[in-house]
């Protein structure tokens, strides 16, 4: 609401949230639920560390003056980036997510001061960002002060139409999800925790483009339309 | 705009910026390219995903805009460019050739194609193939089959985008009067 106009081609026009929420199905329904084509791997968590080696090298936001990447930063031949060692097309979601993360994370950030520490890109992370993309900011936000935060959101946007029912599958009670772990691929059947991959490399790829790697993983242990991202922080920013 | 134009952008529920819709599409596309082998299979891959959105858009469109049958392809194509796109692209379309079963239109703007260069390799990908798919997916739904094709497309050095869309046949409508 407040940052309307900002940025010379930044934001131009707005689509209807719909055309959004259907291609996010479309792509769960694609790479969600089933261990995707290729390698049958489930990618384990260190993957995020080396994921997308290639796409930006870290930055921790300094000196005003950021790199931005306007045109062909999506179709930057598709071959260097995207999958990373081990990446790979083993969990799409989370991959696409990530890239889409570090695309927002820097354009959203490119008009503000550099971040002092950690703690102030996870606030810009539950404020600014969760404004922009969730249109609402992150209700809770804990933090064991060595590197772990939860981010709690108690009607996380994206889960709004999402019922507990059948969707969960096999493992109704078990809907935590890693953001590497691949959650528990091979039903066939979509997952709520499917729903979540996305974000979750979404909130990998803020931080990663602001100089943080973590491995980020969702749960939905309470009811539904709530959800908490637990953000586990391996390198920091200096 | 139409005023229809304008209707449509206010009933079309919520809107998000078109930044976060246009990332996620590049990053499908991108996808779509490491795991299918060639550029034609990505495109039917994009085709067939457009044609399920279609369907399911056609009717978020018809619940929320007050629109009367279409009793023909011209009023159908119409229709699109007229509410469709600023509906839910907040775009622009003009209907520039209209025949009874031709038609070309031309999108003064596509937020899917912001921030992309496509390399040359990558020629024979139809970036934009989804939006084909869910213009078949929609019109399918109220019987018309057609084919949608990219006549022009700025990523491959025309000016504007535009597409060419041809009636095959109207469906007759089915009822499952099987289920007795």
């Amino acid at each position: 609401m407040e940052k309307q106009g900002q940025g010379q081609e930044g934001r131009r026009g707005e689509c209807a949230e719909t055309c959004f929420d259907l291609l996010l199905i479309e792509m769960i329904h694609l790479y969600g639920g089933r261990p995707t084509q290729g390698t049958t791997t489930t990618t384990t968590t260190t993957t995020t560390t080396t994921t997308n080696a290639t796409e930006a090298t870290p930055k921790a936001n300094g000196g005003g003056v950021q790199e931005r990447r306007p045109s062909g930063a999506q179709e930057r031949g598709p071959g260097e980036a995207g999958a990373g060692p081990g990446g790979g097309p083993g969990d799409g979601l989370e991959s696409m997510g990530f890239q889409v993360g570090c695309q927002l994370g820097e354009r959203y950030s490119k008009s503000r001061a550099s971040f002092d520490d950690t703690l102030d890109i996870v606030k810009f992370l539950c404020k600014d960002f969760w404004t922009e993309v969730f249109r609402k900011q992150v209700d809770n936000l804990k933090t064991n002060h060595r590197g772990v935060f939860v981010l709690y959101d108690s009607k996380f946007r994206w889960l709004r139409s999402a019922s507990a029912g059948k969707m969960m599958g096999d493992n109704a009670s078990a809907a935590a999800v890693g953001a590497g772990s691949g959650g528990q691929p091979g039903q066939g059947k979509t997952t709520v925790g499917d729903l979540l991959r996305f974000p979750c490399g979404l909130i990998r790829g803020v931080l990663f483009t602001l100089g943080i790697k973590a491995v980020v993983s969702a749960d939905v242990a309470s009811s539904l339309p709530a959800c908490s991202f637990t953000v586990k922080i391996q390198q920091q920013a200096k | 705009m139409s005023s229809k134009g304008k209707v449509a952008s206010s009933v079309a529920g919520e809107r998000i910026n078109s930044e976060l819709f246009t990332l996620t599409y590049g990053a499908l596309v991108r996808h779509l390219l490491l795991d299918l082998e060639s550029p034609e299979e990505v495109n039917k891959q994009l085709d067939r995903m457009g044609q399920n959105i279609g369907v399911r858009l056609v009717d978020d469109f018809l619940a929320k805009t007050n629109t009367t049958r279409c009793r023909n392809f011209k009023e159908a194509v119409k229709t699109i460019a007229d509410t469709g796109f600023k509906m839910f692209l907040g775009i622009d379309a003009k209907v520039t050739q209209i025949g009874d079963k031709e038609c070309k239109m031309v999108l003064n703007d596509n937020p899917l194609i912001d921030f992309v260069e496509l390399p040359e390799k990558l020629e024979p990908l139809s970036y934009c193939n989804l939006l084909c798919g869910v213009i078949r997916g929609a019109l399918e739904q109220v019987s018309m089959k057609v084919e949608v094709l990219i006549s022009k497309d700025p990523l491959k050095g025309d000016e504007r985008f535009e597409l060419h869309m041809k009636l095959l046949e109207y469906i007759n409508e089915e009822y499952p009067f099987a289920d007795d």
